[in-house]
């Protein structure tokens, strides 16, 4: 594992008695994987005899977790992307970590701010009106995937930055979803 | 005027749509540039706004699509609300999987962003 995004011990220790099933890839995510990554999860959701309601709900946040990676992701750095998806009984937490450039710092960090500091109400607003922009297209989406992790999660979703000595930035999402129909 | 046919893929839906205002599409939505991918079914569509038809029907089954493509499906309802008349003549039937509430409610969402009337149908294509 990529010790750069890894957590503390005790987290990691955590994060493996909680979550018995795992989906873990590392290296660089490229578009046609999309598809196929959203399948192998889906299967290993069955798998899991998981509904097909949640199922959907996993693979929506898991989309825009990963296009968020693909848009902003820097394959210039040394760091690899990395997704992690796992499961428990009633739950299941997707991460994903990228290298990003400046500029997608700087946005992404403006964009997360704003997000925590909104009631999910107040994001289903602001996601309405951004989706029915005039400057949607414009502004590639205008980052309405972290307004879509934001809500499929019920707010339960945070964003992790870190820079290193080399003033190299890395992006993490954290998402976790519960299963009402498990509890 | 000719009808509009594209092939499913692994990112892009079916699309099968017929002059006489029947509309169909299937599948997952997420291509890399969804304005790539709408943009003919767009330029289509102001064909067919010219075209003297009873009504429209588009019924949808997607197993999932991504935010971009979300935009573009509240951008065909918008179309094909400018080019009806009344609201009886245009008819849109979103179909989802038996169980899954999510894609129902997914249904419901696109129906408060466009303010036009959904109908919803259950359906066992999923194996």
């Amino acid at each position: 594992m990529n010790k750069y995004w890894q957590r503390e011990q005790a987290a990691e220790d955590s994060y493996y008695n909680t979550y018995k099933s795992h989906f873990f890839l590392t290296g660089e995510i490229i578009q046609p994987f999309l598809v196929s990554l959203i399948d192998l999860i889906d299967e290993n959701m069955k798998k899991l005899d998981i509904n097909k309601s949640f199922r959907t709900k996993v693979k929506f946040v898991c989309i825009e977790i990963i296009e968020n990676a693909l848009k902003h992701g820097d394959t210039s750095q040394k760091y690899p992307t990395f997704f992690r998806i796992g499961f428990s009984n009633d739950k299941v937490l997707v991460e994903c970590g990228n290298p990003i450039n400046e500029k997608s710092f700087q946005k992404l960090k403006e964009m997360s701010a704003d997000l925590q500091n909104q009631s999910l109400e107040d994001i289903k607003k602001s996601y309405e009106e951004q989706l029915k922009s005039d400057d949607f297209y414009k502004t590639g989406n205008g980052g309405l995937g972290l307004f879509t992790i934001a809500i499929r999660t019920d707010l339960h979703c945070d964003f992790d930055f870190r820079t290193d000595e080399n003033n190299e930035h890395y992006f993490i999402i954290n998402a976790s979803l519960l299963n009402p129909v498990a509890v | 005027m000719e009808h509009l046919f594209i092939p499913k893929t692994t990112t892009t839906p079916e699309i099968k749509f017929y002059p006489d205002g029947n509309l169909y599409m299937e599948g997952i939505s997420v291509p890399e540039n969804s304005l790539n991918f709408y943009t003919p079914i767009f330029n289509w569509l102001k064909e067919l706004a010219e075209v003297e038809k009873e009504g429209i029907c588009f019924r949808m089954y997607l197993e999932y699509l991504n935010t971009s493509s979300t935009r573009s499906l509240v951008d065909i309802i918008f179309e094909l609300k400018k080019m009806t008349i009344s609201s009886e003549q245009l008819k849109i039937i979103w179909q989802y999987e038996m169980d899954d509430d999510d894609m129902h409610e997914f249904g419901e969402e696109l129906e408060i962003l466009t303010k036009v009337k959904i109908e919803f149908e259950e359906v066992n294509k999923r194996k």
